[in-house]
Order: C-alpha cells, then structure tokens, then sequence
C-alpha cells in the first residue's frame, strides 16, 4: 500500500448497505449507509446497546460486517491486503471505552507506543510524549503504571495515545464517560484542535450537556440504523 | 546483547518464559556432554589407531627344536625386510615375548617354561601400501604355519567404532535441538495465548506482526542464551572434572590439552547455536500463527 492512502476527495469513511450480527442474534447494525467527508465532527449517539461501540469497531477494523461494504480513505476492507491493514490503523486514533492500557508500561510508555510501532525512538519522542501528557494535566504522573492512576487520569492517557500520531481519524468511545465536566470540555477541545488541522472526529457518547454545548453533527444510533442530525 | 530492553508485551508475567532457560539449560548441558565424550572418544582413537595402523606382526609357531625354529625366523625375517613398503623389522627378543603374555599368565616362572612363538615385529613406511596377501604366502612356504597380523585392520575398526560414536552423538545433538524447537514453540505459543489481548491492542494501533514477532524472538533469544549459557558452563565443568580424575588417575591428560581449540571452539558454537535456533524458532512461530489467528 502506498503511503497516501489518504485522498482529499474521497470520504474517510463510507457504509454501504451494512448489516453485523453476533452469532445467530438479530441484527445489531442494519442497512447502515453513510459516508464521512474528510475533517468533519460527529458526535456519535444512542442508547446502550444500540450498536455504537459494534458501528467503531467496524470503523477501526476490529471486526469485519456480516453484510455489506465499509470503505476507509476509499480503501474496500473486505479486499485490503492483510499487509497494508497496520497502515490503514496507523491513520485510526482510538480511544478505547476500557482504555486498554497496558498495566506494566508507564504512563508515558504507554502513550509512546504508536511511535514505537513506527519506529520512532530517542528523546525527542519523549519530550513530545511528556509535553501531550502535561497538557491533558498529567504532567506530574508521568512514569506512573496505569493500576496507580485513577479512572479519569487512564482515561486521558488512552486519549492521548490515541492523538499522539495525529491520526486522519479519530474515533472516541465515551472518552468523557470518567472525568468531570471541567476536564471533559478540555478533551473535547483537544480533539477540536485536532479537527481543526484536518483530522476527522467520531466520539460516541451519553453525555448529552457535552452534545449540546458543542453543537456538532450527530450520528444518532436507533433500531440497527443512523439518523443524521444537525448540530 | 543480554542487556534487555523493556518490551511492550509483559512476558515477565507468564510461566512458560519462567521455565524456558532451565530447560535450554538442561538441553544445552546435555548437548555439550555428548560432543565432548565424542571428542575424547575419537582423541583417544586418534592415538590408539595411529600406533597400530603403521605395523604388521608375523607370527611363528613354538617348536621343540629352537635352532630350527630360529632359522625359519630368520628367513621370514630376510622376507618381510624385502617386502615393498616395509622400513623395518626385526625379530622380539624372548624377553619381549615374555613380557607381552605377561598380563594373561600368573607368574614369570610359568611363562618361561611356556612353548612361545617367535615374533618378527614390521613397520610400515607411511603412506605406502603393503601387499599382506603376498607377503603371508611367502612367510607360510618359508615357514609353516606362520601367520602374518594386519594391525591396519584394527585400526580400521577402531576408526569405524569411532566414527559410529559420532554418528550417536550427532544424533543426540540434533534429537536435543528437536527438542529445544519444540519446547520453544510451545512456550511462543502458550506466550501468544496469554498475551491476547495486549496483541490485539498492538494490531489495532497498527503493528505489523513482524513488531510482534520482534519480540518474542528478543525474549526466545534473551532466556535461551541465559539458559545456555549456564547449560555450557556446567558442561565445560563437568569436562573438567572428569578430565581432573582421568588426570589423577595417570588416565588422560588435562581437559585443556584434551580439546583442541578447534573442539573448544565448537563447544562455544552451542550456546550461540542453540540461542539463533531459539530466535528463528519464535520468529516463525510468531508469524505463522497470528496469520492464522486473523
């Protein structure tokens, strides 16, 4: 795969007609169709169970439809190569609803590892590291193991392991769902810079004061399908 | 090279990465026993067959009348020194005689008053082969029922002894290399297993599985070399020790002189030997299943 996977004209994200199902249960997604222009924001909606984390996971190449096309940066995934998918995920930032981090790394070993998977090394990747970890306010945690942080401070370095490369896109799940409100604004400005420089913002969550203060696009979830609806 | 760095999935946490160097350890120890008792096994062939591979014996009956006897002595003698490809030969004084049958008998006294034959002892110029066939037809008509030994031929059979010892111990060193592949492919296995989740989270993030597999072959090449090392060490002990008491005992020399460096170097080879195979190892097992895993 060549490295500009990433064409200006294409959406960075497009659903053709998709259909998921676990097992022999009803479907979870269905007739999902939609498409995502480059550096656009959306709040992703719903109640629980409504498909949200299933409509990501798809997105960030955790799992394949059981119907349909999902087309990312205009690349088919059900016809990707298994060696170009780490080069498609390299331009996914994810913010995973468990954080996922990994228990015997520090905190800024833990948000480095995308760098790491690229090869990046030295000192400089450091100081870049700790300069993201004390604007999210965890400057003073910075060699701490992730079972010494609270809720809220892993949840920040999940998020800032997810923006670190500067991902095209940017998918959030529940990224405010264990900070209070002060801190949660500041995140959801973070991704706002970085939207602002052209990355493209999916964030899932039931934080409807959140929705409602920034005004932006959202992806409502109901009955297997997406509604569209302004900000 | 043993100064390791941190990696990105936690292998200190898992059992399988516990036992790994002890089993190489054992493996590597008994590797090193098997070469080694191959070496001085062939050293000691080496000297046995060299003395015997350049000599031929010819042997004539006892006889009541020693005059008689010593003139047939004499003109097998005359035979053998004419023989093409012989440097040497001369006749074993009684004494000699005595002294060889020795070992078999419970006095002097006895062996004196025995009928022993007399012996012509022959060496053979280097490199030169002797027709023996030709050479005992001629020593029967000149003596009668004297018999010509060929020492070549159990030099022979000592070098093949020999070779089918090493043939064993190569064997055993590659049954034990099976071995290691084996045991690290079920701990890289058990690794991948244990370590799902933190594989799956590198994948997501956009690892290649060769990252992944970089560092399970760091961690297959870190704890076999640990393991090896120590195998080696306990080896290169054991032949010490062994060498100390053969040494002691008027039985061999040193272990340092028992060993060329050409051996000693080889004996080093197995740890470096056994590590590489333990990285390719992990490498392919790493590769091989996670392609089949997703």
């Amino acid at each position: 795969m060549q490295n500009d996977l990433f064409d200006g004209e294409e959406p960075v994200v497009r659903f053709d007609q998709v259909g998921v199902r676990y097992g022999a249960g009803p479907e979870v997604l269905s007739d999902v169709a939609f498409s995502l222009e480059p550096g656009s924001f959306h709040f992703l909606t719903g109640e629980s169970g409504t498909g949200k984390s299933t409509l990501l996971r798809l997105i960030y190449l955790a799992m394949r439809p059981t119907r349909g096309l999902v087309h990312l940066f205009g690349h088919d995934i059900s016809t990707l190569p298994r060696d170009d998918v780490p080069s498609l995920r390299r331009r996914i930032g994810v913010v995973f609803q468990d954080f996922q981090l990994l228990d015997h790394l520090s905190a800024v070993d833990n948000v480095a590892l995308p760098l790491r998977i690229v090869g990046a090394r030295g000192g400089a990747v450091r100081q870049h590291v700790s300069e993201l970890l004390r604007w999210v306010g965890l400057g003073d945690r910075l060699s701490a193991k992730p079972a010494t942080l609270s809720g809220g401070e892993q949840q920040r370095v999940a998020i800032a392991r997810a923006v670190i490369n500067q991902p095209r896109l940017l998918l959030a799940d529940e990224p405010t769902g264990n900070v209070d409100d002060n801190i949660g604004v500041r995140l959801i400005q973070l991704f706002e810079e970085l939207n602002r420089m052209g990355t493209t913002v999916i964030i899932a969550t039931h934080n409807s004061g959140l929705v409602d203060r920034f005004r932006y696009p959202r992806m409502e979830l109901e009955d297997g399908a997406v509604h569209f609806i302004r900000g | 090279m043993l100064i390791r760095r941190q990696t990105d999935i936690p292998f200190d946490q898992d059992a399988a990465s516990r036992q790994l160097p002890w089993i190489v350890a054992i493996m590597i120890y008994l590797s090193g026993m098997a070469i080694a008792g191959a070496i001085a096994l062939n050293g000691l062939v080496s000297v046995w067959s060299s003395g015997l591979s350049g000599a031929l014996t010819i042997q004539i009956p006892a006889s009541a009348k020693l005059e008689a006897a010593h003139q047939r002595a004499d003109a097998v003698l005359m035979i053998v020194r004419k023989t093409r490809g012989i440097q040497q030969a001369r006749l074993l004084r009684r004494e000699e005689v005595i002294r060889l049958v020795q070992p078999w008998l419970s006095s002097e006294a006895g062996a004196e008053s025995l009928p022993l034959p007399l012996l012509v002892d022959a060496r053979i110029a280097p490199g030169t082969p002797v027709d023996t066939g030709a050479l005992a037809d001629a020593v029967a008509k000149a003596a009668p029922g004297a018999m010509v030994e060929n020492h070549a031929r159990w030099a022979g059979r000592f070098v093949g002894f020999a070779r089918s010892i090493w043939a064993v111990a190569l064997v055993v060193v590659v049954l034990i290399g099976v071995a290691t592949v084996i045991t690290v492919v079920f701990s890289t296995k058990t690794g991948l297993r244990i370590h799902r989740r933190v594989i799956s989270l590198l994948h997501l993030i956009g690892a290649h599985d060769r990252y992944i597999a970089r560092q399970f072959e760091r961690q297959a090449l870190w704890l076999s070399l640990r393991g090896a090392v120590f195998g080696i060490i306990c080896a290169v002990g054991t032949v010490f020790g062994i060498a100390y008491l053969a040494g002691k005992a008027g039985l061999a020399p040193t272990a340092g002189a028992l060993f060329t460096p050409f051996q000693w170097a080889l004996f080093a080879s197995v740890p470096i030997g056994a590590a590489v195979v333990a990285l390719l190892t992990a490498r392919l097992t790493v590769l091989r299943t996670l392609r089949r895993m997703t």
